[in-house]
């Protein structure tokens, strides 16, 4: 009996041991091993480099306003594109009658810059922990990530008005903030831009000698364009300058059909296709290799936009295709060419030395240096085969650059829109061709579904 | 093939990709029990199983709009995944007589892992169509998904069980169950419950004859739930689909809460057990009590914080209560022919306890009042179809001269079930048997007109939208046609109507649900033609159903996916 006790204790000894020093052992399972915990990510220059990147890659993966979408979007929602899609969501975009429920807005103009702004913000908060980023390193993952939560805020700004100005990835705050003004907005903006072109270098060292990351030349020149915007016209003119003046750096391209190659002279900053077979995303959305339809051909040029251009312009051949057929003849946008290949050759372009050179005559403008501003317009009308101008005043020379934008960036990242919106212009320019033209329509609606679940968002005049 | 110049997709290009699967299955349970010493026994539960699925889906160049893969290829994508798991559950057991009465302890445990992994890999630029099951012919191989989660359980308990001259009977069970989902000190968490019953037929003092048997029983107990995703505490990267500048790129792919633990649930049942005449009648009632606190939800987040939902405990108390009864009679229980019947009905019914904090969780608080039933669909109200206009309008309850999808909600009715049961009745005569069984549901539902498309919409339609709003005047139920919709009236309308009470319907219904007559062959006889058993049966389900509700099935409420079917099936059974 006795012996049969001990057994019995020694067997529940074993068992209760066993349940309890191992449990917590048992049910500890690691890390999952086809992600990275955030901790992780920060440990070596090479991983850190990584998780940059991946906002580059996401940029050219997603449905997105940096794949096509503020071409797309902001061209049928002002006066360069007409739009034959069937979808409502992009109907309402042609007839400037976006809803709160509209899905483009919410995905490609909303969620996709808050996705990249949140992940730079993890990345700032992951730099300052103590990590194994070596300096040089440190220092451009800074200023990339600044570059980037400064460049989706532009856009947010200009597209939403006050937006919420996020700058931690916790989702405690971030779920439950508010709108800021767009003054204050700016002001993060202007301020991250500073601190990324102190931290950057001048080079292409970071990004294989491509220019397919910013470096300190792309946030000069998003700061000259943030000056401009916000009317700082002497501050607008000197980061024109800078960019312009590197001149063994950066150089416009003579041939207009080569402009959008990969790292062409006149690149800034591009965005690099990720998805094989694809080109910049602006080939397969706008050439017409078909008569426009509803679904895979839904964009042509306004009827009557190459009107614009003088006949010896060369930006009307270079950049303007036509595809004609027996239903009739349209016109489409030809900056980028490759529709599909494998081979990579055209680059999506973000920021382009041309727009210097008509931010710096816009800013000299307001400076009264009309001889600077004209001088400064000549160099892209000369690129584009046409004879010098010299307007004597500051209407006309205002006139000038508004038409020298119009036919340079046409389709390119929104220009126009933008253009058209910062110049009060937009209201005198599209009421005349859209029926349904509001004055409200100059900002898109916060989405609905989001101010369901954080009620601090307020709504935009008019929806 | 013909692509209409790219304006659509034929969809006879599904016939020409093809996809292949291999399932294989492996399960392995062992039981192994050993008597220690007297009264005192170990026993073992292990069990292993192993699943993997090899798949894989070709579209070749033929498959594809030429439009789109202007010097493109085929492409294929190669699947594979796996899910193991094991469980483990030893555990001890100790009989003791303690005077009149039994003591039964148990102590036992379970380890229970599972690992899922999984690839798919994309090729593409085959030089042939030929070559598209062959992984190798890809001159670009692409691996798109990358899963692999691993979950380990365990749990120590100890149970006793108290019998006393089978009248008293007393349950006790504690436990601590340990989970991998749940982050560091959070693990862990304690549960226990406590039963009582007494067997007031076998009380001395209790006549004999009128009830054969009487049990009077009671339960309270905890229990919880981790019910949700892997390593859901960590903050982690994921990878990019597609490199960047020959790095693979990071992204957050999930924001944490550190924080979640254990859902917990307290059920409290009552029960009443009685049997008169031998057996002849029995008849059971029930209450039961339960609820949920702590419940696991992904807490929707505005998408502007990077992600759409994150972890999280709701502090929310949720209640369901009912009743249950149950009758079973032998109406007939002579040698040749028996009759047995019984009857089951259940009155359920739900609850918000409390949610402290509602109005900070505004994804709920559009939804859910405490004290409602959480089953109360908080919509519009619905104000008919416009004479005018000629689309849905809804009440402006607020009457601020806007509708707004937070202000102008109300919860009128809910989509639950009132009652439900069965009615099932037992025929035998000799070797012939039959057995019928009705369920019956008294519910509200959703309308079939949910499951269609606006009104116009190139999309079949349910026959009623003829009735459409024509020209003003028109006093109709369905809104006007409406197809192309720039400025979305239509379409806010139509949807604000789906989020309306109009939308709600009643569902309830009574089913024929089976029917099966079988007769078998006396032994005797089969056994003379050499064969042990004989039997040929008809069975129905599902062979009518009466209800009020229009639409394809009043169960799913779904009206353009295939209902229940209605299934006959003759069988010839044969043993030798």
């Amino acid at each position: 009996m006795k012996h049969q006790l001990d057994n019995i204790k020694r067997i529940a000894f074993l068992l209760a041991l066993g349940m309890c020093n191992s449990c917590s052992d048992f049910i500890e399972v690691g890390y999952p091993k086809t992600e990275i915990v955030t901790d992780a990510v920060f440990v070596s220059d090479i991983s850190a480099v990584s998780a940059v990147r991946g906002i580059y890659s996401l940029m050219m993966t997603n449905n997105s306003f940096t794949r096509g979408g503020m071409e797309e979007f902001t061209g049928i929602y002002s006066d360069e594109l007409i739009s034959h899609a069937s979808r409502a969501d992009q109907l309402q975009f042609f007839q400037n009658a976006l809803t709160v429920r509209n899905t483009d807005v919410l995905g490609a103009f909303w969620r996709e810059p808050f996705r990249y702004i949140n992940n730079a913000n993890a990345i700032l908060e992951g730099l300052q922990q103590p990590n194994g980023v070596s300096q040089p390193v440190r220092k451009q993952l800074e200023g990339e990530a600044r570059f980037i939560r400064a460049f989706c805020y532009f856009y947010l700004v200009n597209l939403f008005g006050d937006v919420p100005y996020l700058s931690t990835s916790d989702y405690r705050i971030t779920s439950i903030a508010g709108r800021n003004s767009v003054e204050q907005v700016q002001h993060q903006i202007e301020a991250d831009l500073l601190v990324a072109r102190d931290l950057l270098t001048g080079d292409f060292m970071a990004s294989n000698n491509e220019r397919n990351q910013p470096n300190r030349g792309a946030a000069t020149a998003l700061l000259a364009r943030h000056y401009l915007y916000t009317g700082q016209w002497t501050q607008a003119e000197a980061m024109a300058t800078q960019v312009i003046d590197q001149v063994s750096t950066y150089s416009l391209v003579s041939d207009l059909t080569r402009v959008f190659l990969a790292n062409s002279t006149e690149t800034i900053w591009q965005l690099k296709p990720v998805v094989p077979n694809a080109n910049a995303p602006q080939a397969p959305l706008f050439v017409l290799t078909l008569a426009p339809n509803p679904t895979s051909r839904r964009l042509s040029l306004r009827p009557g936009f190459a009107g614009i251009f003088d006949l010896e312009d060369k930006r009307r051949s270079a950049w303007i295709g036509t595809f004609t057929n027996a239903a009739g003849s349209w016109q489409y946008s030809h900056k980028y060419k490759v529709v599909s290949n494998a081979t990579v050759t055209e680059y999506n372009m973000v920021l382009r030395l041309a727009e210097q050179y008509l931010i710096r005559a816009e800013a000299r403008t307001h400076l009264n240096n009309l001889d600077g501003a004209n001088a400064d317009v000549n160099v892209i009308r000369q690129r584009a085969g046409l004879t010098a101008q010299n307007n004597p005043d500051v209407a006309s020379m205002l006139s000038a650059i508004e038409l020298e934008r119009q036919k340079e960036f046409f389709t390119e990242w929104g220009h126009r829109w933008f253009d058209l919106k910062r110049t009060n212009r937009a209201s005198a320019i599209l009421s005349p061709l859209k029926a349904d033209w509001q004055e409200t329509d100059l900002l898109f609606p916060i989405p609905d579904a989001e101010r369901v679940i954080n009620t601090n968002l307020s709504q935009n005049p008019g929806y | 093939m013909n692509w209409e110049n790219s304006t659509w997709t034929n969809p006879l290009s599904e016939l020409e990709r093809k996809y292949s699967g291999q399932i294989q299955n492996l399960v392995a349970n062992t039981n192994l029990s050993y008597e220690i010493v007297k009264n005192i026994s170990f026993k073992t539960n292990l069990g292993y199983t192993s699943m993997s699925v090899d798949e894989n889906i070709i579209y070749p160049l033929s498959s594809r709009d030429p439009d789109f893969v202007a010097g493109g290829t085929g492409f294929a994508y190669f699947g594979d995944n796996k899910l193991k798991t094991w469980i483990a559950e030893p555990q001890l057991d100790y009989k003791l007589k303690v005077s009149k009465g039994t003591l039964l302890l148990l102590l036992g445990s379970t380890f229970q892992e599972s690992v899922q992994s999984g690839k798919t890999v994309e090729g593409s630029g085959f030089s042939n169509d030929a070559l598209l099951d062959n992984i190798r012919a890809a001159a670009t191989l692409n691996i798109i998904q990358a899963a692999y989660s691993k979950y380990r359980y365990m749990s120590g308990f100890a149970r006793a069980n108290f019998n006393w001259e089978e009248k008293y009977i007393l349950n006790l069970t504690a436990r601590r169950d340990g989970s991998s989902r749940f982050g560091p000190g959070n693990k862990f968490a304690n549960f226990g419950a406590i039963g009582a019953a007494w067997i007031f037929s076998n009380e001395k003092f209790f006549p004999s004859g009128v009830f054969s048997f009487g049990k009077l029983r009671s339960s309270y107990g905890i229990t919880g739930s981790d019910a949700i995703g892997d390593y859901q505490y960590l903050n982690t990267y994921g990878l990019t689909s597609y490199p960047y500048n020959r790095s693979t790129g990071l992204v957050i792919n999930r924001l944490a809460n550190p924080q979640y633990s254990w859902e917990s649930n307290r059920k409290f049942e009552v029960a009443l057990e009685l049997a008169f005449l031998k057996d002849q009648i029995s008849f059971e009632a029930s209450y039961y009590q339960n609820r949920s606190t702590n419940q696991l939800v992904g807490l929707p987040l505005p998408i502007m914080t990077g992600q759409s939902s994150v972890q999280f405990n709701l502090p929310a108390t949720v209640e369901n209560t009912g009743f249950e009864f149950q009758v079973s009679s032998w109406l007939m229980k002579k040698s040749a022919f028996q009759w047995e019947a019984n009857f089951n009905i259940t009155v359920p019914s739900n609850r918000l306890i409390e949610f402290p904090g509602l109005e900070k969780f505004p994804a709920y608080a559009n939804r859910y009042d405490v004290g409602k039933s959480v089953f109360t669909i908080k919509g519009f109200q619905s104000t008919g179809v416009d004479t005018e206009t000629g689309l849905y309008t809804v009440a402006d309850l607020n009457e601020d001269g806007a509708i707004s999808s937070t202000l102008d909600i109300v919860g009128l009715k809910q989509i639950a079930q009132q009652y439900y049961g069965g009615l099932g009745n037992t025929f035998r005569y000799k070797g012939v048997d039959l057995t019928l069984f009705f369920q019956f549901v008294k519910q509200t539902g959703n309308s079939y007109q949910r499951s269609f498309i606006m009104p116009g919409a190139a999309s079949n339609q349910p026959i009623i939208v003829l009735n459409r709003w024509q020209q003003p005047g028109d006093q109709t139920s369905v809104q006007r046609f409406s197809d192309f919709d720039p400025t979305a009236a239509a379409t806010t309308a139509y949807s604000r109507s789906l989020s309306s009470d109009d939308r709600v319907t009643d569902a309830s219904f009574i089913r024929f649900k089976t029917a099966a007559l079988s007769w078998q062959l006396p032994t005797t006889t089969a056994q003379r033609v050499g064969m042990q058993k004989l039997r040929i049966y008809l069975q129905g389900q599902n062979l009518f159903t009466i209800t009020n509700y229009t639409g394809l099935d009043p169960e799913n409420q779904v009206s353009v996916s295939l209902p229940a079917l209605r299934m006959i099936t003759v069988g010839l059974d044969l043993t030798f």
